[in-house]
């Protein structure tokens, strides 16, 4: 690693040491929620759950399965 | 927006015998992934699947077969938990699936006794698959599903171990 990389990983684990866990969870659900948002449609709503769950139903979770 | 405690408070309250799996266990054992919904594995029995009805009703969840078909799970009947294996929904607390099934694994009751019961950092509990049941789960997918920064974390953890 370069003395870079390596500032980067201390600073990261400093500031992570910093967050109290709850903080840390908090933020990462609004995060979640800012990078949703950046989506052309939301994640909760009925057109990304109809191709979540289609997507899933084709996928190899299911192939082996039958009702 | 994704409230995962309320949708984990919710199942509590109500009695669901659930286990926690995808992105958001993964999230909450080891590290940050992207994630956007909360996915559970809910024990596929009769009483069961009226007690995650209810749960669903509290948080105000929609399904429909279709778009155009979409609505709140009270306008379904009583056991539409049983028209198919999963079922992705919108709910006032962020996107939920329910999975009645989930490929790889051995029952759900096997599983369960595994799962270790977990807080989240605000306290809430939840159920949650273990390490090696996440592993199995990845290894079941074709290798073009399979989430493969996840696959070397739990490897590295199995080792440490």
């Amino acid at each position: 690693m370069t003395p870079i990389d390596e500032l980067v990983v201390s600073e990261t684990a400093k500031r992570d040491r910093c967050l109290s866990d709850q903080r840390r969870w908090s933020m990462l659900q609004a995060a979640i929620n800012w990078a949703d948002q950046q989506q052309s449609f939301p994640r909760n709503s009925p057109r990304a759950c109809r191709l979540n769950e289609e997507r899933l139903l084709r996928s190899s979770h299911f192939e082996k399965i039958s009702e | 927006m994704l409230n995962a405690d309320h949708i984990l408070e919710t199942l509590n309250n109500c009695s669901v015998d659930y286990i926690l799996i995808g992105g958001m266990n993964f999230l909450l054992r080891h590290k940050p992934v992207l994630t956007f919904d909360v996915d559970i594995w809910i024990d596929d029995t009769d009483a069961n699947r009226q007690r995650c009805t209810e749960a669903l009703v509290a948080l105000e969840a929609e399904w429909g077969p279709s778009e155009d078909t979409w609505a709140s799970v009270t306008k379904l009947e009583a056991d539409w938990l049983m028209r198919q294996v999963l079922f992705s929904l919108t709910t006032s607390a962020g996107p939920l699936d329910v999975f009645r099934r989930v490929a790889g694994l051995p029952s759900w009751q096997e599983c369960r006794q595994r799962a270790e019961i977990c807080k989240t950092a605000a306290g809430t509990q939840y159920c949650s698959l273990s390490d090696d049941d996440m592993l199995a789960c990845q290894f079941a997918l074709r290798e073009s599903d399979r989430k493969l920064d996840r696959i070397r974390h739990l490897e590295s953890v199995q080792k440490k171990s």
